[in-house]
């Protein structure tokens, strides 16, 4: 390459400085420029946001420690959801959805076998925040790094302060050799093929790029606006299209779990960040007004006369058909959004920027790179809005339509109906997910986690043996007090 | 010897009342002056863009300028944003600026030329503070001594509240207002106005008649039958559909004109609405055509039914004939492209009252009143087509233009500058040299030489004074305030 190779990523956000970032990263030894584009009145109210052990990888693999980063992002670790409240009864009042560790795969087998048993009829611990130590530290509010001599690796994400996170990811891609231009996106100029040539910004210049990087969010201003690449939505089974969002300035004395709470038409958020408290109440505005639903948190929160403000952000759920088209990748909220009950926003955004890395290359454009990247995205945002799905399916509530509704929905897409079926059939759901497609993807122990959460269970028998509770049997319950042991408490 | 001492002005529109309000102000002594306004007749009160000098109406008039911007809902034009002029894919700005810094001898563009030569790479309208201003959206309205910090300015304004406003001004300094309709304009031997007959009875003698009645030209044309010179074969233009939409949340700092494959569309931000219109070719469009591209490019909720406009661009080539001055309207028409309409009012009043016959009218002022009015009126024109000429988009409209013989003028005035990158001034043109330089630039056309004396610099010297006057230019731009906190000041009468 003699001439340099040009990337343009139009739009910041934290989509966009992360592409920025990797990109830049991954091609520092060659001629390639990558220039980021954001329009200047963009709106910075900082939201609390959670994320997978993705992020973890991806400050990872800049090298980038978290002593470097957390504090300017007010972040804290992240070792499990709580959910509260989404089954309905007072007997499974809240479950747990812990991110696994090393120490904890030994106890996977144990967990899935106590499953299957208790489906059985026998009476066996199926809890999850029991089994699992993430849940036991997240519960003690510990500190994911343990003491020297303790040398299994523990699986977290983060808590963060999203537009400072954003604002930090900035400065970074800006030190890795980004150019950062100001400016408006005005129209989209393609060539007689259809690919894109140049941006023509409000105030009359110019820009001319190889490749082009769609984080303009839900305006998809390059892949729908330009190259009409269109969106199929999730709709039909993600009732949600609203959400409220406010951050108080009071921390919570437990900062290494999410809450997520049922509430009437939707479900809330409590994100523990270092000196403040995000909260959110994601909801459908066909069930609850979003008045209603801001008095329904404040109420919640103690807040109904503070005059914290709060945001009211309008989304849809569902994805790109393609999320590559000729010269223009979409990430971030371009390319698609389910909700962030399980934090999956980053993780499919790194995981598509990755995944794309492998498959470009700037030589030529291969229609079967583009066409397998496309199946493995398409999919995986699929597969990740089933595990979405099944919250609202599996819930016993009977409090308000928004549930008997959503327990009511046929529109069950098929992966989902698929396991449901097994799980009623007592079958073991292993067979039924496969990991080797695709990595990082809802394991099946997250699925057990799921379906005992919400006591997807039959009777139990009239005689029992008391044996068969691998929980006692392999003594787990103390085996989880000896790693924790190794563990600090957060100051 | 007969004083002049009564004016008659037929027509209430914008044209009527600013001549009604500014003849009494300057002439308070003088004359007498009475307007006739007819029920029956609508003014078509589409007009909403303006240049610098209506600022010098307001201070002439002594109205301060929060009251005007109130009354009129207006809001600040910096600029006009021609919008695929050159071809689709391209934009640019005609700022009320000037970019840079022209010595007494070499204007600015020729060092910006040379620059780019040695290594530049700004644009010529960095260095333009209107520019840099409406993308930073900031403003102010103070007045600045220093040029370098200079923020030319005009507005977006409701004409027809601003003719209300200049209504009740000349009223209350004494112009009487006639509500009536003219039945007859009757002639004296000589052919002079000797009086008009109203539909209400009265009869309305005076010593000179000012004709504001619009296209219809009451008592040029009908009355006295000044010849018309049609451009309508330079200016192929000759409808127009205008559609208010709701007003834009964010209001931009600039008029913009975005040209279609048969004309072009205006976008005014107001502050209560968005003024909208395409101005297109009955050859080349039907008016359904033509609705269908300008709805489809409206992006706010509509506020009302379109206004369907006819007009004829040409201009009467004795304005002043006899005791008969025509102003606006009835004394030609150009199409809005550079928002002129109103400032041509204006023009004319000021020449008028300049050239104001003390005792009876005699020809000498007559011919000095036509000539300076013809030549304002061709240079604008020029400047006009200028924008038509200078593009290569492809459609039959535009080919069509590309075909013409232009006037002598221009066609000077476009190799002039392709050459050598000159620019000379007309005396009677109301575009600055900046104004030709941006619309040649933006619309392609780079010249192929500059003036020796930009290369008197070394290159190294060269840039750093071009990097020293952004530097003033931003300096500037950093003491002006945010122009929505300058609106919500106005707002609160502050």
């Amino acid at each position: 390459m003699n001439e340099p190779y040009h990337i343009a990523i139009v739009g910041g956000g934290t989509a966009g400085w992360m592409t920025a970032c990797l990109l830049k990263h991954a091609y520092k030894a060659l001629n390639v420029n990558v220039t980021l584009i954001e329009s200047k009145n963009i709106n910075t109210i900082g939201v609390g946001e959670g994320s997978t052990p993705t992020l973890k990888l991806f400050f990872d693999r800049l090298g980038l420690d978290e002593s470097i980063w957390m504090d300017k992002c007010e972040a804290t670790h992240k070792l499990n959801i709580r959910f509260e409240d989404w089954q309905g009864t007072s007997e499974y009042k809240h479950y747990d959805h812990p991110f696994i560790s090393q120490p904890d795969v030994f106890h996977e087998r144990a967990y899935s076998t106590n499953c299957l048993t208790r489906r059985l009829g026998l009476e066996v611990n199926t809890k999850a925040e029991d089994f699992f130590l993430n849940a036991s530290l997240a519960k003690e509010n510990k500190h994911p790094t343990p003491s020297e001599n303790f040398s299994f690796k523990i699986a977290y994400g983060y808590h963060f302060d999203a537009a400072k996170l954003s604002a930090l990811l900035q400065t970074v891609a800006i030190d890795l050799g980004v150019k950062h231009i100001s400016n408006e996106v005005d129209k989209v100029i393609c060539d007689d093929g259809g690919y894109i040539n140049d941006l023509i910004f409000n105030d009359c210049s110019t820009l001319n790029a190889d490749f082009f990087i769609d984080c303009t969010g839900f305006s998809k201003k390059l892949i729908k606006q330009t190259l009409n690449v269109p969106s199929i939505s999730f709709s039909d089974n993600l009732f949600n299209d609203s959400a409220i969002a406010l951050k108080v300035n009071s921390a919570l004395p437990v900062k290494t779990q999410t809450i997520s709470t049922a509430l009437s038409s939707g479900w809330q958020w409590q994100i523990p960040l270092q000196n403040s408290t995000g909260y959110g109440y994601v909801f459908s505005s066909r069930y609850q007004s979003a008045d209603s639903a801001e008095y329904e948190l404040r109420s919640r929160l103690n807040l109904i006369d503070n005059d914290v403000s709060s945001k009211l952000i309008k989304f849809e759920t569902g994805q790109l058909k393609e999320h590559w088209r000729k010269n223009c990748l979409a990430i971030g909220l371009s390319q698609g959004f389910i909700e962030p009950l399980e934090a999956t926003g980053l993780h499919l955004t790194y995981n598509s920027i990755l995944r794309f890395i492998k498959y470009f290359s700037f030589f030529e454009t291969n229609s079967n790179h583009i066409k397998k990247f496309n199946k493995t995205i398409v999919n995986e945002f699929e597969l990740t809005r089933d595990y979405i799905v099944a919250h609202y399916k599996l819930n016993q509530r009977s409090d308000t339509d928004y549930w008997r509704d959503n327990r009511k929905n046929n529109n069950t897409p098929m992966h989902l109906k698929t396991l449901i079926k097994a799980w009623v059939n007592n079958e073991r759901l292993e067979p039924y997910i496969s990991n080797s497609v695709i990595k990082n993807q809802f394991s099946a122990t997250s699925w057990n986690c799921l379906f005992a959460g919400y006591g997807q269970f039959n009777q139990l028998a009239s005689e029992q043996p008391k044996v068969g509770d691998l929980y006692k049997e392999l003594k787990i319950a103390s085996f989880i007090k000896g790693c924790n042991l190794n563990f600090i408490k957060r100051e | 010897m007969n004083k002049i001492k009564k004016v008659v002005i037929v027509g209430g529109g914008t044209a009527g009342w600013m001549s009604a309000a500014l003849i009494k102000k300057l002439l308070h002594k003088q004359v007498d002056v009475c307007l006739i306004d007819s029920e029956l007749v609508p003014t078509v009160g589409v007009g909403e863009a303006s240049i610098p000098p209506i600022r010098a109406i307001n201070d002439v008039l002594g109205i301060p300028e929060l009251d005007f911007l109130n009354a009129t809902n207006a809001s600040i034009k910096l600029a006009i944003k021609f919008e695929n002029w050159h071809n689709e894919e391209k934009c640019y700005f005609h700022t009320f600026g000037g970019a840079g810094y022209s010595s007494p001898f070499c204007s600015f563009q020729h060092y910006w030329l040379y620059a780019k030569e040695v290594g530049c790479h700004d644009s010529f309208w960095d260095f333009d503070l209107n520019y840099l201003a409406i993308n930073d959206d900031r403003f102010s309205n103070k007045t600045q001594q220093d040029k370098l910090r200079d923020l030319p300015y005009a507005y977006h304004f409701d004409a027809s509240k601003y003719a209300e406003m200049l209504k009740l001004y000349s009223t209350n300094i004494g112009v009487k207002h006639i509500k009536s309709h003219v039945n007859d304009v009757r002639l004296d031997k000589l052919n002079y106005v000797n009086n008009l007959k109203l539909k209400n009875g009265q009869t309305i003698s005076g010593d000179i008649f000012i004709d504001c009645s619009g296209q219809k030209g009451l008592l040029i044309k009908e009355a006295l039958g000044c010849e018309f010179e049609d451009w309508s074969d330079l200016l192929l233009c000759d409808r127009a559909i205008a559609l208010p939409s709701k007003r834009l949340s964010k209001l931009p700092l600039y008029t913009r004109s975005i040209a279609h494959k048969f004309g072009w569309q205006w976008q005014i931000p107001l502050k209560h609405r968005t003024g909208n219109g395409i101005v297109y070719s009955s050859k080349f469009a039907s008016d359904e055509d033509a609705l269908v591209v300008l709805l489809k490019n409206i992006t706010e909720p509509l506020d009302v039914e379109p206004n369907y406009i006819k007009f004829k661009t040409g201009k009467i080539k004795t304005p002043w004939c006899k005791n008969v001055v025509a102003i606006g309207l009835s004394s030609g028409f150009l199409e809005p492209l550079e928002s002129t309409s109103i400032y041509l009012i204006q023009s004319s009043i000021i020449r008028l009252i300049k050239l104001f016959p003390h005792s009876d009218i005699n020809q000498s002022l007559i011919e000095e009143f036509n000539r300076q009015a013809n030549l304002e009126l061709d240079a604008i024109r020029d400047f006009i087509v200028l924008h038509y000429v200078l593009n290569d988009r492809k459609e039959a409209f535009w080919q069509t233009y590309r075909t013409k013989q232009l006037p002598s003028s221009l066609s000077h005035k476009i190799s002039l500058f392709k050459e050598s990158g000159q620019v000379i001034k007309d005396p009677s043109d109301i575009f600055t040299d900046s104004s030709w330089v941006q619309v040649m630039l933006g619309q392609g056309l780079m010249p192929k030489a500059y003036h020796p004396r930009a290369t008197d610099f070394e290159k190294e010297r060269l840039l750093n004074w071009l990097n020293e006057l952004k530097l003033v230019k931003h300096s500037a731009l950093k003491s002006l305030e945010q122009y929505p906190d300058f609106l919500s000041k106005c707002e609160k009468g502050i």
